[in-house]
């Protein structure tokens, strides 16, 4: 697939040609949308309003290539306002809130019990530092593009990224982990 | 031990890895991008099209109008800037300012109003030397537009570089505005850094005999029947910007599709640019009239939602990559195999027609089974330019499945039916 010609073609307003560009990469939107917005209906809504905007702003697109860390951008840009709509995404007030709304009680998704002490662990982090260290684990995107993302300076998201991971080895590092989290959640 | 990167890499692999998009997703972003308005074509400056002194002919009934200038044909509003609006005689100038707190100047040029579209011309100045980025374009926006019975929504925006790096020049469509609102409010939004969200409210006069007459604005009473119900046409509005169809379904539900109507004027295709709606209205959104000289306005549904009701049993005796005909559709029975647990039956379709699951079950032994699982769908690929989607039934039996037992399937069906809206031409 040649990701510049179908984006100049998009830019020509061909909607096919964006709405290919989006399935290449389907299952990599959707589970970036879902881990903001924690359930499918959510999920789709944003993506929905992402193609809507993708559509309107591509013509501001000069390089091609760039299109998979833009147009991702503008999801979780989009997962954000929504999320702050409806009042569950406080990441700068409140360092504590656990408000990454991904993997609820009736998330499907989880069953293991591996995945559960990683989520159990995660959620010791602080929601600035989760999210950084979801988007670059889980969803392997680059620096640059959470930073984009998130509108934090590189350096910020570098440092976030550092110490949410010290904060995860310490907690997995000794016998302490499991039931002694309230001394760790401090750190 | 496993290292931290190591657990995160298997918590990857273990959740969020087995998470699939929806196979409806492309169909939702479809539609969606449908609704989206047809881009614009660039601000070429060669809109060579003389503007010729044909009145607009105007026919109209309605609770109120716009004072209203009749509108000229042979421009297409939609391809001008706001100074070749301005130039053609139209549009109603604004030119007030406001400075964001970073220095950025944010101007309303001016705006032009129809019964479809309430639009304003505005341009963004960056402090000089600071180039404007897709990341302000993204902090940037307008939100409603308010005025003396006026509350319209946003409807869609663009623009594109202006003169300098650091001017963006755009326009943006609200709802349309009451003609009797004199002073309209439109609040400008900036994102901040810090994530906190800035508003600044741009008060202006609005002078509604600027506006310009629809063409046509009229109520109708039409309708199609579909297969679960009827689609009624209510009302169109024939705008100098657009022209809007809206209408109601009475449906068991809402669409999954909202299938393909073309407009038809004089009998040449006016250009579909969007279609959306909330249960149970729907609107349609077509190019504006070509010409005022009406003889003719048809709407042909070529295609909508169909269902299909399957009332004989399909055999499961000799599964194959064969296609066994039903109704409009095509189904393929590819296989059916024994399990630890029972028999799962691969079946293969088209990407939009969509077994009905409901009853789903099969005949083994003498008995009916109900379906106990089904698969997400994967594609097929015929390797003929056809790719088909595919899903696994499972079924708990130790009885070999003889039948397949389904109500029926819903698809995108061709239906092709006209209505022809009467056209009042005599003054």
């Amino acid at each position: 697939m040649n990701v510049s010609h179908l984006v100049r073609q998009a830019q020509k307003g061909n909607k096919e040609a964006l709405l290919q560009l989006i399935m290449a990469d389907q299952d990599a939107y959707y589970r970036l949308a879902y881990t903001y917005m924690g359930n499918e209906h959510d999920a789709m809504d944003a993506m929905e309003d992402m193609i809507v905007t993708l559509y309107e702003k591509i013509d501001q697109l000069q390089k091609g290539e760039a299109f998979y860390s833009w147009s991702k951008t503008i999801l979780v840009n989009r997962c954000r306002t929504l999320l702050r709509k409806k009042g569950r995404f406080f990441p700068l007030e409140d360092e504590q809130d656990l408000s990454l709304a991904a993997f609820t009680d009736d998330n499907p998704y989880r069953h293991t019990e591996s995945e559960l002490n990683m989520q159990v662990l995660l959620s010791h982090l602080n929601a600035q530092q989760r999210e950084a260290i979801e988007l670059r684990y889980v969803h392997d995107l680059p620096y640059q593009t959470i930073a984009d993302m998130t509108g934090a300076p590189l350096g910020t998201i570098k440092s976030r990224i550092s110490q949410g991971i010290l904060k995860l080895k310490a907690m997995i590092g000794g016998d302490r982990y499991g039931d002694d989290r309230g001394e760790i959640t401090g750190v | 031990m496993e290292t931290i990167e190591e657990k995160l890499q298997e918590y990857k692999q273990q959740t969020v890895n087995q998470m699939h998009a929806p196979s409806e997703l492309e169909g939702r972003l479809r539609d969606a991008l449908q609704r989206v308005p047809a881009k614009k074509r660039s601000m070429n400056k060669t809109v060579a099209w003389i503007a010729s002194a044909v009145a607009a002919l105007i026919l109209m009934v309605g609770a109120y109008e716009y004072p209203a200038l009749a509108y000229y044909f042979n421009i297409n509003l939609n391809t001008l800037s706001f100074a070749e609006v301005v130039e053609q005689g139209y549009g109603q100038s604004v030119d007030k300012s406001i400075t964001l707190q970073d220095g950025t100047v944010v101007t309303i040029q001016g705006v032009i109003a129809d019964d479809n579209v309430f639009r304003m011309y505005y341009t963004i100045d960056r402090p000089a030397g600071i180039a404007f980025t897709d990341d302000d374009f993204r902090r940037y926006g307008f939100e409603n537009l308010r005025g003396f019975l006026t509350n319209s929504d946003s409807l869609r925006g663009g623009g594109g570089p202006g003169k300098t790096k650091s001017q963006f020049v755009g326009d943006h469509d609200f709802k349309p505005v009451s003609p009797f609102a004199r002073t309209l409010t439109v609040t400008f939004t900036e994102w901040l850094d810090n994530g906190k969200k800035l508003s600044y409210p741009i008060t202006f006069n609005f002078e509604a005999n600027k506006a310009m007459k629809s063409i046509i604005k009229e109520d109708l009473s039409e309708s199609i029947a579909v297969d679960k119900g009827t689609i009624h046409y209510d009302y169109i509005t024939a705008s100098p910007t657009s022209t809007i169809v809206k209408g109601h379904y009475e449906l068991e539900e809402y669409p999954r599709f909202s299938g393909e109507t073309k407009l038809y004027v004089n009998g040449t295709e006016v250009g579909r640019s969007g279609a959306g709606g909330h249960n149970p209205d729907f609107q349609l959104q077509f190019a504006a009239f070509p010409t005022d000289n009406i003889h003719s306005i048809d709407l042909v549904l070529e295609n909508f939602e169909g269902y299909h009701k399957i009332n004989e049993p399909i055999s499961l005796a000799s599964p194959s990559d064969r296609s066994i005909k039903i109704g409009d559709e095509k189904l393929w029975i590819r296989s059916v195999t024994k399990t630890e647990t029972g028999y799962d039956i691969v079946i293969a379709r088209n990407q939009f027609t969509f077994l009905e699951k409901d009853n789903l079950s099969i005949q083994a032994g003498g008995h009916v089974i109900p379906v106990s699982s089904i698969s997400e769908e994967r594609p097929w690929d015929l390797k003929n330019g056809n790719i088909m989607w595919e899903q696994t039934y499972s079924f708990n039996t130790t009885d070999k499945p003889e039948f397949l037992l389904v109500n029926g399937y819903q698809y995108i069906k061709k239906y092709n039916k006209k209505i022809s809206i009467p056209v009042d031409n005599k003054k």
